[in-house]
């Protein structure tokens, strides 16, 4: 019960935070739309069929969620770490595990809105539509969201502190989450060409697997992350 | 009579790239190994056992 | 008369089993590099020697010997990354954090030398560079891991880099099973790399003898270079102290 007030309180601070900053939320949204903008651009300069353009409309869209929130994910712990705003909770005796639960759960927050972002502009772009297939899209959305999320701010914790940080959480980042693009990948392009989405399927266990682990190992590891 | 590629340059460059690799690394033991022994004897301490 | 400690006995008592080891250990070095140098000095002669030209590929298939070796290699590098890793958010003992570092470096090494390696072999079996298949992807993705070890090393937080780095050497090996898994659900990525040992493609003696010798050699060669970094990480550890 300690906990969850403690969990709520804290979110509700790194909320207000992040809506006052709104470094990572505004950085994701126009990478987003430019990386969008560039992609259905040169799709559109190759003359590629609308059939082609769909197959690639999965690989892209994650491609450019994929970097984007790495990039944008880079400055969800600058004001904290500046100002030592976790070493002060750590000290207050909240425990290290409710702080990634909060932390996590506001970057999947932001990185919700960059993906609506992403999804919208590079689907118009592209010409191609997963509003048909929206309930599927989103579960499956939500679940690489939470498991990118978990990864995302233990090693975003890791680089805070660190010199050329907002290029170093990426290259860090990325090798670790290929499993969740693959899983990515394929799923939507199921959801796209049969729209349908089996419970059987081995990618949407994987990807279940994936975010328990994810989020698990988060919450063990990130104690080590911002302690002594 | 089935022909077997001449691939023989293939092997060379393949061989050059591992041991170059190797023997690089193998230098760069040595010089922070030496570095290591000037900074030891710098400071005038006995050496290190593990 | 009071009995004397075993400290006080004076020379004719033998020293503790610690001191011999430490005494020893220059020897047994310099025998475990022997022993090594041997094993690769064979595999050389197995190699260029004894080993006939393979039907299909010619000469360039004799970089198996290596490749292979160097692969499996790379694994228990990634598994010293991972015991030293773990080892080391459990104790916090500095020499953990020095195996962890010594298996990253290591572990970058011989990645570079597969993938490279690997690459030379393809180009001209497979008239390409660079396939997208499983073997090749996960063991890109395992370099790509390595180097981020490596790079958080390099750039990370000075007080901090021993546990971070402890804390990525632990995600980085648990993704390693985790990409080798995935990868081989992917259904467009054909099976184009060579399945030899799966297939027991080795048919005559001396591929198996050669093949097992420099898998052998390449193991040796692994541990013996990480005992080695680990004991220079030592030394810099004992010397950032005393400054």
């Amino acid at each position: 019960m300690i906990a969850l007030r403690q969990f709520s309180r804290i979110l509700k601070y790194m909320l207000l935070l992040e809506f006052r900053v709104r470094d990572a939320l505004t950085l994701l949204l126009s990478l987003s739309i430019m990386f969008a903008v560039i992609a259905g651009f040169g799709i559109t300069s190759a003359s590629l069929e609308p059939r082609v353009r769909e197959r690639l409309f999965p690989a892209l869209l994650w491609l450019c969620f994929m970097v984007n929130a790495a990039v944008a994910l880079g400055r969800s712990f600058e004001y904290e770490s500046e100002h030592k705003v976790l070493d002060g909770l750590l000290l207050a005796g909240v425990p290290p595990a409710v702080l990634f639960f909060a932390k996590a759960t506001v970057n999947i927050l932001v990185l919700c809105a960059g993906q609506v972002a992403g999804v919208t502009v590079l689907g118009m772009l592209l010409g191609a539509s997963l509003v048909p297939h929206f309930g599927l899209f989103s579960a499956v959305s939500l679940l690489v969201i939470v498991g990118y999320s978990a990864l995302a701010t233990i090693v975003a914790a890791l680089t805070a502190g660190a010199r050329l940080r907002n290029v170093l959480l990426p290259l860090i980042l990325l090798p670790l989450l290929f499993p969740l693009f693959f899983c990515a990948i394929e799923l939507t392009t199921l959801i796209l060409e049969q729209g349908i989405l089996p419970l059987s399927s081995q990618w949407l266990s994987l990807l279940a697997g994936l975010t328990v682990v994810y989020v698990a190992l988060g919450a063990t590891l990130f104690e080590f992350a911002v302690g002594d | 009579m089935e022909q077997v590629p001449d691939t023989f340059p293939w092997m060379f460059l393949g061989y050059a790239v591992l041991w170059g690799l190797m023997v690089m690394y193998l230098l760069s033991l040595g010089a922070r190994l030496r570095r290591v022994e000037r900074d030891i004897e710098l400071k005038g301490r006995p050496r290190d056992t593990p | 008369m009071e009995s004397l400690s075993t400290a006080e006995k004076g020379t004719s008592a033998s020293p503790p089993a610690p001191d011999r080891l430490a005494r020893s250990l220059p020897q047994l070095e310099a025998l475990a590099i022997l022993l090594v140098a041997a094993l690769i000095f064979y595999l050389l002669y197995l190699v260029f020697m004894a080993v006939p030209n393979e039907r299909v590929m010619g000469a360039v298939q004799r970089i198996f010997y290596f490749h292979v070796g160097s692969a499996i290699a790379c694994y228990c590098s990634i598994g010293a990354v991972l015991i030293g890793s773990l080892a080391y958010l459990g104790t916090r003992r500095r020499v953990f954090d020095c195996i962890s570092e010594a298996g990253a470096e290591v572990g970058l090494l011989l990645s570079t030398m597969v993938m490279l390696s690997g690459m030379i072999w393809a180009r001209p079996i497979w008239n390409t560079w660079f396939h997208w298949e499983p073997r090749l992807v996960s063991f890109l993705l395992l370099w790509m891991i390595f180097l981020a070890l490596a790079l958080l090393r390099r750039f990370g937080e000075p007080e901090k880099i021993p546990q971070h780095c402890a804390v990525l050497g632990v995600l980085g090996a648990i993704t390693v099973p985790i990409v080798v898994f995935s990868i081989r659900l992917l259904p467009q990525i054909a099976q184009l790399h060579p399945q030899v040992i799966e297939n027991r493609g080795l048919r005559d003696p001396l591929f198996v003898e050669a093949w097992a010798v420099g898998t052998i050699a390449m193991v040796c060669l692994q541990f013996l270079l990480v005992y080695m970094r680990t004991r220079i990480g030592m030394v810099q550890v004992r010397l950032m102290e005393l400054r």
